[in-house]
């Protein structure tokens, strides 16, 4: 079955088309990583699942319950980490995971999970109190509680220094090793990379892929470098390399060429290169950046 | 069931803005300051309570609602606003729940803090009155006081439940309280001028204007008020021997009260529930 399940999903704020109809499935059991650039769309889709806002046209299904009708069975079953909210201030650590429990009627206990997300020595002081990555903390401990089957995590690291990005990472593999459906949006593909198993790309209101990493590689192609070294740079190499078919981009650094072309052009850019009159010394290939590949998707190049 | 941690959660956010003890000494200082008066009139003992009841009546009708008022407006719109209002409804908390945990959760802080400014008034009155005390008198003023927070509190809710803003929220409350308090009878002549084809109305007011100024609930909460003192009061006379309309008997202001804190409630939610966070 499919922990999410959207199809055609619009969604209209005065005159800016936020969704301009986005189809995705998550599957049960599945990390799945939603990416895009800031105000591509995916708050807009997590809050259609979690009925905070709703959609124009088309459905949402979380856990198989319409994510309108029956919004609070869905969350009952999941863990939520919004984006842009904020805590009560005048409350403690404790005190909000109490009504996090009794909300969720579940049946923690505090202590624990706030050791899970390492805030458990300042569980009775008040939130107001704490730094932006306390909060965050605090949050997730909250989207922790009765042990869900999904959790949605809206730019969980925002907010997070390094240490705390990568005991998330933890937290997320620990979760889902259990069982438990990841649904986690980011800006950042590199941070996605190393937990999820597919990503989702959102450009614009729509979903301009979905794939796993290697699979979004496979489909950039061009997504790989040739570093060339020659002992003569000839003149014009940039122009006449880039009238090649396969050449993307071509870019010069004393000796050193880099070539960005797909893979079936590099044997001819090396031809190329020594029929102008170089001679090639060495020459090795680079994987793309994955802010190159994410770049690909959002800046619409693929 | 959601509603009790929603309101159980909201009841100890606001002791712990120290709203409600404000709200309390701001009452004992209300209540203490009508004994004050009351002792340090000509009359004696049960006189000088009768002057006081209807001096605090008249206190009460104006400084509950908006203590009411106070304290409700921003419970809604201010977590929508801050943003923790996803927090809330990132649990299994539906809006109803929010709406009227948010309602039992203020509406205890208004209580808590009338009965603290009552109980003061009690003590106030013991020692000036050196024991003589109209104790149910004293309790139905209690109860008509908190009847009266109860219907403001469930009009700020529902105002906090309908706007985006705190600032939406509190000109909403404003313009309530003037409504209420100002407006309403000035509102009822204007339509009976504009009934009147524009012309200054003259004789006795037609039954459907009565009826309209009685559902102001300031008029409910003044007739069931004044039931409420007179049946409790030992000193009391049932004064309603000329009651000829239904909307002077003393159960239509209470069927007014009813209706203002179901209604707002009612209105509050569905805009709530049917809008976008």
């Amino acid at each position: 079955m499919a922990a999410i399940q959207i199809e055609d999903v619009h969604k209209t704020f005065g005159d800016v088309r936020a969704l301009r109809g986005v189809d995705l499935d998550v599957d049960e059991g599945e990390v799945f990583g939603f990416l895009g650039p800031n105000g591509a769309g995916k708050s807009t889709t997590i809050n259609i699942l979690l009925d905070f806002v709703r959609a124009d046209q088309g459905d949402a299904a979380v856990l198989g319950h319409d994510a309108r009708e029956e919004s609070v069975a869905i969350r009952d079953r999941t863990g939520v980490l919004p984006e842009g909210y904020d805590l009560y201030d005048r409350l403690t650590a404790r005190e909000h995971l109490r009504f996090a429990i009794e909300s969720k009627d579940a049946d923690n206990d505090p202590y624990p999970l706030l050791e899970r997300v390492g805030l458990e020595d300042a569980i009775d002081r008040k939130a107001g109190g704490y730094s932006s990555g306390m909060r965050q903390r605090l949050a997730l401990a909250m989207a922790l509680v009765g042990d869900p089957d999904l959790l949605i995590l809206d730019e969980p690291t925002s907010g997070l220094d390094p240490n705390g990005a990568r005991e998330l990472r933890d937290i997320v593999e620990t979760e889902a090793a259990g069982g438990t459906t990841v649904f986690f949006s980011s800006h950042i593909l590199g941070q996605v990379e190393a937990v999820c198993d597919r990503v989702g790309i959102i450009r614009d209101g729509e979903l301009v892929a979905v794939d796993s990493i290697e699979g979004l590689r496979e489909n950039v192609g061009s997504g790989s470098t040739l570093v060339v070294e020659v002992d003569e740079v000839p003149d014009d190499v940039a122009h006449r390399l880039k009238s090649r078919d396969g050449v993307e981009s071509v870019s010069v650094d004393g000796n050193t060429l880099r070539i960005g072309c797909a893979d079936d052009a590099k044997t001819m850019v090396i031809d190329e290169l020594e029929e102008m009159g170089s001679t090639v010394s060495d020459f090795s290939t680079e994987e793309a950046p994955l802010e190159d590949l994410f770049a690909a998707y959002t800046e619409g190049e693929v | 069931m959601s509603i009790r941690a929603v309101a159980e959660k909201d009841f100890r956010d606001a002791i712990r803005s120290r709203l409600m003890i404000a709200v309390a000494v701001m009452f004992v200082a209300f209540t203490g300051g009508g004994v004050a008066l009351g002792a340090a009139s000509e009359f004696g003992g049960d006189s000088a309570l009768a002057v006081i009841t209807i001096l605090m009546l008249r206190g009460t009708s104006v400084f509950i609602p908006i203590i009411a008022l106070g304290i409700a407006f921003k419970s809604i719109a201010g977590e929508r606003e801050t943003g923790s209002l996803k927090v809330l409804l990132s649990l299994p908390n539906s809006r109803l729940d929010v709406v009227i945990g948010k309602f039992i959760g203020r509406t205890a802080v208004v209580s808590v803090a009338v009965v603290v400014g009552f109980l003061s008034l009690l003590i106030a009155s013991a020692i000036a009155f050196s024991g003589e005390l109209d104790v149910m008198g004293l309790v139905a003023f209690m109860l008509a006081a908190l009847l009266l927070g109860i219907v403001f509190v469930s009009i700020a809710v529902s105002l906090s439940a309908f706007t985006r803003s705190t600032f939406g929220a509190a000109v909403g409350a404003g313009s309530v309280f003037v409504l209420f308090q100002f407006a309403w009878a000035g509102l009822v002549f204007l339509l009976r001028y504009a009934v009147n084809g524009f012309d200054w109305p003259s004789g006795e007011r037609p039954d459907w204007a009565e009826v309209l100024t009685s559902v102001n609930p300031m008029e409910g909460w003044r007739t069931s008020a004044n039931w409420l003192v007179n049946k409790l009061a030992e000193s009391g006379e049932t004064a309603q021997n000329g009651a000829d309309a239904f909307y002077l008997e003393p159960w239509f202001g209470f069927v007014v009260l009813a209706l203002w804190i179901v209604l707002p409630l009612v209105v509050g939610y569905l805009r709530f529930e049917y809008s976008d966070l």
